[in-house]
């Protein structure tokens, strides 16, 4: 939840950033999506209890584990002096780095609901992925 | 000796103005304080000034004492809203008695008087009107007028449970009651009022269900109000209390915790 409240954080004021109105109509539904899935995850958490019958334990590589350990990489607290450009470069990562997340989550999830959920959202960020990839191509930068 | 307002002094004040049927309603008494056609006869708790030994009046009187006393119910007054207080067309004897019984509720034929230079008000009490016209909730008040479409929205869009199919009227009900009013509790309980103390609840359900559809286009289906509301405090920067849920979370953690396997 702290990963989607602070990518909401960065998408908004990143919208207000931009000039072009496409962009900023783009980083604001990414803030919007941003928000929803902290309401899923926060619905997810409502629900409470996990049924410890039946889980697999799932062994996950060093890399992976560091994945859900770290934070991730802290966003610059101010978009507003970075060229869109930047702002898309790292929105990309951001978002990438997410649906990595997601992924192992959903891999390692003890419950098949949560794994479901978890599945759902790496989906989702790569979704993302595929359109601030192609604002980021228009901008004139490359998605790799 | 103080006397009531009078209408038609207060009503030039306001300059032009057009009035809209609110139909019938229960109405604070004190904020009954003005009459129409009775200017300067009545002193404030609605008693004639200068009659008071009119062996008539008095009669008239005791009749409204007495039948206010069997429980009776007193027939609606018709009355003019001005600028949220009240002024009486007809029934100046029934309020006298029902001040004089220490009631603090009346029913009333309420006609609105809204100002036509004013354009936000009037837009907002048409606004109100449609949605108490439509949904039957008459007792649902905003502070901001406009809100009343943000209701209606919520309202028509209300899905009891599944396989429930209800006339309008009877979703509006079951949105007071099983949507609207618990989330009123939620409100109470956060830090919103706090934050925004003009704001009465409705007004404040207002901001929170309008900010998803500004931004979303309404809340995502199933997602419990609880869950927006915090999803709107964090959007707003307001400071939630999780106290409930941190047990929960905590419980989810200590599965999601990373536990390494090094390759042998």
């Amino acid at each position: 939840m702290r990963r989607e409240e602070k990518a909401y954080r960065f998408y908004e004021s990143a919208s207000k950033a931009v000039r072009q109105p496409e962009s900023a109509e783009l980083l604001r539904k990414l803030c919007a999506e941003e928000l929803r899935h902290r309401l899923k995850l926060e619905e997810l958490q409502g629900k409470g209890e996990l049924e410890p019958a039946g889980q697999e334990e799932v062994e996950v590589e060093e890399a992976q584990a560091g994945l859900l350990a770290e934070p991730g990489p802290e966003w610059p607290p101010a978009p507003e002096v970075l060229e869109p450009r930047d702002i898309w470069a790292i929105a990309l990562r951001k978002e990438r780095r997410a649906r990595d997340y997601y992924r192992v989550l959903s891999a390692r999830a003890p419950v098949a609901a949560f794994r479901e959920v978890f599945a759902y959202l790496s989906s989702e960020e790569q979704r993302h992925a595929d359109w601030v990839r192609a604002e980021l191509e228009a901008a004139g930068g490359t998605g790799e | 000796m103080k006397r009531v307002k009078c209408f038609a002094e207060e009503a030039a004040r306001l300059g032009n103005y057009t009035t809209l049927d609110a139909g019938p309603r229960v109405i604070e008494l004190r904020r009954v304080i003005g009459t129409v056609n009775k200017c300067g006869q009545l002193d404030r708790d609605f008693r004639l000034i200068r009659r008071r030994r009119d062996r008539r009046e008095r009669f008239r009187r005791m009749q409204l004492d007495n039948a206010a006393l069997h429980l009776t119910s007193l027939p609606p007054i018709d009355v003019y809203l001005l600028a949220g207080e009240y002024y009486v067309i007809d029934g100046n004897r029934r309020v006298a008695a029902a001040k004089r019984q220490g009631l603090e509720y009346l029913d009333a034929h309420v006609v609105e008087c809204l100002p036509l230079a004013d354009r936000e008000e009037l837009q907002g009490a048409v606004t109100r009107r449609r949605f108490e016209q439509e949904t039957g909730l008459k007792s649902l008040a905003l502070s901001f007028e406009r809100g009343y479409t943000t209701l209606l929205q919520e309202v028509t869009e209300y899905a009891p449970e599944e396989g429930e199919v209800l006339a309008v009227q009877d979703r509006a009900r079951a949105w007071y009651s099983r949507a609207f009013l618990p989330a009123c509790e939620l409100i109470r309980r956060s830090p919103l009022p706090s934050a925004f103390p003009r704001g009465r609840e409705a007004d404040l359900y207002v901001m929170v269900a309008r900010f998803y559809r500004d931004l979303m286009g309404g809340p995502p289906k199933g997602v419990s109000f609880e869950s927006l509301l915090s999803g709107f405090l964090f959007a707003r920067g307001i400071r939630s209390r999780r106290l409930l849920r941190r047990p929960a979370m905590r419980l989810l953690y200590r599965f999601l915790a990373p536990r390494v396997s090094k390759a042998p």
